[in-house]
């Protein structure tokens, strides 16, 4: 009993010694450079954002996404009860990069901001712009600007 | 008749003579810290570690003695006679039948269940609690070997034991295991840490005795010592720290008659937002403001009420007990959503609440019961638990057709976790083996609430039997073997958004059972040297968290997502114990290996749309993270070292370390290699009107921790340098208890790995100086007419 006691847990701690050995997992983030809108960026609603970005990793990118909300009284939430004159916009959307792309570059024009919305002018003001980037081992960074969005005159 | 008389004229001459004595308990070990009281002088003394006292008296003559100490009957007015200094009386004290039961051992008898046990234990009492004061319980025994607490901000922490935590831990108080929202990153343990006497800790599993979730160890906080017969003890106890300006009050009065006992406490705090030595933190490369040096919106409010009583006999004891701990503690004004400047700007107000913050509060009702029966001991415990957790932040959403609620509109989540269990053990002799089974069963029901959704409702239920058993071979053997079955399901129900009808939860029933089994092995071969083993197997059900998580766990910034196809989780673990002890130095090593064939862990997908195809629109969402399951070894111990240098100095030391893999990446949370040290002088006898007197230098040396998970940050290493002191000054009155501690002594500039605030980069809390008093006083009923 002792003697197989003894076996099993020198057994198990040689396992542990033996075995310690761990696959070199990537931890390395992606980078992101946001090219355009740069911070302090006036954009006019009902326009489109010219969106530019460089993105890289050492191993493989996966997904981006970009998130977009009012920063005007300062926390960063979408719809405010105190907003009811106004309503206030935010945008949340993600692409998928290539598979096996170390390096993308992102040139679109797929956001669009609106003027109302459900028949309301939004919030004009300082609007926060971020930017996710993950690899597809999932480490994930992240880039923000702050951009201004004025009521076409 | 000249003999009198010489004596006489001696005891005029020489002023005061001392009254000696040594206290042990029935098998001669000395009991130390045991309570003396001299009825005629209402002097009083506390033996040190050999058991012995001395107290200094004017004249010779016929005394009675009280000798107190927690789990064993009292000692009353026991006649002695102090007629020379050289003469020293001994006391035998007999264990308190009703604590003998294994699963309820006080800590005071540490040393010798220590010595019986060969799982690691580790032990904390009121002492080692006040002396080590922290933010809350866990922070209190940080300094305990293995065991370490993952904070969240001031007031709230989580218990760790060997760099596993959450569901990974089981606590039990009163013998109800408590039940609350522990896969939660911000749900810390609703315990006061005030009302805390003894503490015991085992590392490693224990989930023979205390259940599957206890598959790294279990934290038992022990049953109030009942007061002595016919005695009323009451004691306030009031704090104060300045790197939050907490005051705080407890006042706590326990009696009995001869069978009748009743205990309460009640005690409140109230803190300001923290201060933290340094005016700025570095998030993701911005550099965002901490004015006047105080973290904004981390103040918080506790309030805790405790009511016990019961009927002890020869039969046995039962007791009814209700507790209420309740908090409201806000969050770091920047660690919900990504922090912005703005948010940081100052309220003008350093002890207001604002939003975001939490709430909570944890009602627990328990019958316990202890009997002695031609079946062997047998213990009962049930208790029914509330949690009610509460997380207010601004509302927000990004359903247009969602409108804020009518009543508490900034209530975003909440969650009420009902539980009903109960517990019924047998321990007795059978030969020459004491063996104890038993069952346990569960029932559980989660509402939830708030204009978001993380986690469905659910219901639980669960029914486990057990059977230890250990056996001295000889003197030098002994050896120990249990094993336990569970069986449980879990019942999650449907939950369909309201504003865009997507089932973000489906309905799921899972079962689950297994067995668990261990053994252990006990090698003392001579008093001074001892060698411990333990093996096992244990297994844990995956909780309503891991199957069916669906949405923001804020301040941990993703999206997390269960699934359904997890099963219940292994581990299989072996460790050693060796300890040499000698009368002026002790030194031990514990190491541990466990391996776990599938850990339940988040693993982060790279994607940003749901893994049911649809995107996600929730702001601050981050990356989707998904409940999945991995191959895990973990291992690592503790080494431990005590010197006695001089009759008023000693020397301890601690190191502990965690290596844990799932084979390609570290796992998260694992605490880095650190060491406690500590060098204390103490005079443990009287000093003029001070009594046990303890100055103590400690020290915290943390090595960095860069073997880290994905998109964990690394956490560079510091040493901390800390002051303790403690006394008992005695007054007419009643001893007063007094400490002061210098915690974080240089106001060093740090971080903490483990702090859930540690992912917004926060660095701890400054130089904080921790005051705290406690006067007790006590009466004897019969005593009373002659005082």
């Amino acid at each position: 009993m002792i003697k197989r006691f003894a076996i099993l847990t020198v057994a198990l701690f040689a396992t542990a010694l033996f075995s310690a050995c761990e696959k070199d997992g990537d931890t390395q983030k992606p980078t992101i450079t946001i090219i355009e809108p740069t911070s302090g960026t006036a954009l006019i609603a009902g326009d489109e954002i010219h969106f530019e970005a460089d993105f890289s990793d050492n191993q493989e990118l996966k997904s981006y996404k970009i998130d977009i909300h009012s920063a005007e009284d300062g926390h960063t939430h979408t719809k405010s009860i105190a907003a009811e004159d106004h309503a206030s916009w935010a945008l949340q959307k993600s692409w998928s990069f290539e598979a096996g792309q170390k390096n993308a570059h992102i040139h679109h024009h797929e956001i669009v901001i609106p003027t109302t919305i459900d028949g309301v002018a939004i919030e004009t003001g300082r609007y926060h712009l971020l930017v996710y980037c993950t690899d597809k081992d999932g480490n994930e960074s992240w880039k923000a600007v702050s951009i201004t969005i004025a009521m076409p005159k | 008749m000249l003999a009198a008389l010489a004596a006489n004229s001696m005891s005029l001459a020489q002023s005061s003579i001392q009254l000696n004595g040594v206290v042990t308990n029935s098998n001669g070990k000395p009991i130390g810290g045991a309570h003396i009281f001299l009825l005629e002088t209402k002097q009083r003394a506390i033996t040190n570690s050999k058991g012995i006292f001395s107290i200094d008296i004017k004249q010779k003559g016929t005394y009675q003695v009280n000798i107190s100490y927690v789990g064993y009957k009292c000692i009353h007015g026991c006649a002695v006679t102090a007629s020379s200094t050289s003469q020293t009386h001994s006391f035998v004290m007999e264990p308190e039948s009703y604590d003998l039961s294994e699963v309820t051992v006080v800590g005071h008898r540490a040393g010798e269940r220590r010595k019986e046990v060969s799982a690691p234990v580790e032990y904390a009492d009121r002492a080692l609690i006040s002396k080590n004061l922290g933010s809350s319980l866990m922070k209190s025994l940080e300094t305990l070997p293995g065991i370490s607490s993952m904070e969240i901000g001031q007031g709230f922490s989580k218990p760790v034991i060997r760099g596993l935590g959450f569901n990974r831990v089981a606590v039990s108080e009163n013998g109800v295991k408590m039940e609350g929202q522990q896969w939660g990153a911000d749900h810390g343990l609703e315990i006061d840490q005030l009302g805390v006497e003894n503490v015991e800790v085992i590392k490693g599993p224990a989930s023979l005795e205390h259940g599957s979730d206890a598959v790294s160890g279990a934290i038992i906080v022990k049953p109030i010592a009942i007061a002595p017969t016919n005695t009323v003890e009451t004691s306030v106890t009031a704090i104060a720290k300045s790197a939050n300006e907490l005051f705080g009050l407890s006042a706590m009065a326990k009696a009995r008659t001869t069978s009748l006992f009743a205990y309460t406490r009640f005690t409140q705090t109230q803190f300001g937002d923290y201060r933290v030595p340094a005016d700025s933190f570095f998030f993701n490369r911005y550099r965002l403001p901490i004015y006047n040096g105080r973290l904004k919106n981390t103040a918080g409010t506790e309030k805790n009420f405790y009511l016990t009583t019961g009927i002890i006999k020869e039969w046995g004891k039962i007791s009814v007990s209700a507790s209420s701990v309740s908090s409201k503690v806000g969050f770091f004004a920047g660690s919900h959503g990504i922090p912005s400047a703005n948010k940081l700007l100052p309220d003008g107000n350093t002890r207001n609440i604002g939003l975001p913050y939490q709430e909570v509060n944890h009602l627990k009702l328990s019958v316990n019961g202890n009997f002695f029966s031609q079946i062997g001991k047998v213990a009962v415990d049930i208790g029914y638990q509330n949690n009610h957790r509460q997380e207010h932040s601004l509302f927000h959403t990004h359903y247009p057709t969602q409108e804020p609620p009518k009543t508490s509109p900034n209530l975003e989540l909440l969650f009420r976790l009902q539980t009903l269990s109960a517990n019924i053990a047998v321990t007795r002799k059978i030969s020459s083996a004491r063996v104890s089974y038993g069952l346990s069963g569960l029932s559980q029901t989660n509402g939830i609430g708030g204009y978001t959704f993380l986690l469905p409702k659910y219901e639980k239920t669960g029914l486990g039997a057990f059977a230890v058993a250990t056996k001295s071979i000889n003197s030098k053997v002994s050896l120990n073997a249990g094993i336990r079955y569970d069986i449980g399901s879990i019942s999650i129900k449907e939950y369909v958004s309201p504003y865009n009808g997507t089932t973000r939860a489906p309905k799921f029933t899972g079962m689950y059972h297994d067995i668990s089994w261990g053994a252990g092995i006990t090698y003392a071969p001579t008093s001074t040297f001892s060698l411990k083993g333990n093996i096992g197997k244990s297994f844990r059900m995956p909780s309503a968290n891991e199957l069916s998580a669906n949405g923001i766990h804020h301040g941990s910034f993703r999206f997390e997502v269960g699934s359904t196809s997890i099963t219940s989780e292994y581990a299989y673990q072996a460790d050693i114990g060796i300890q040499f002890t000698s009368t002026l130095f002790e030194i031990g090593a514990s190491p541990f290996v466990s391996y776990f064939p599938n850990f339940i862990f988040l693993n982060p997908t790279g994607g940003y749309t749901h893994p049911d195809g649809s995107e996600i629109t929730e702001a601050d969402a981050g990356q989707v993270y998904q409940y999945t399951q991995s191959k895990a070894l973990r291992y690592g111990g503790e080494v431990t070292a005590k010197v006695q240098m001089g009759k008023n100095l000693h020397l301890k030391a601690n190191g502990e370390m965690v290596f844990a893999t799932d084979f390609t990446y570290p796992l998260p949370f694992t605490p880095p290699i650190q060491s406690h040290v500590e060098l204390e002088f103490s005079i443990p006898y009287y000093w003029k009107k001070l009594h046990r007197i303890t100055v103590s230098i400690q020290s915290d040396i943390v090595a960095p921790q860069n073997r880290n998970s994905r998109n964990e940050l690394g956490t560079s290493g510091y040493a901390l340098l800390d002051i303790h002191t403690s006394t008992i000054i005695i007054t007419r009155l009643a001893p007063i208890s007094v400490s002061l501690q210098i915690q974080n002594l240089l106001n060093k500039k740090y971080w903490n790995h483990m702090n859930f605030y540690r992912s917004i980069e926060i660095p701890e809390v400054g130089r904080n100086i921790v005051v705290s008093a406690s006067i007790p006083i006590s009466k004897k009923f019969e005593n009373e007419a002659k005082e």
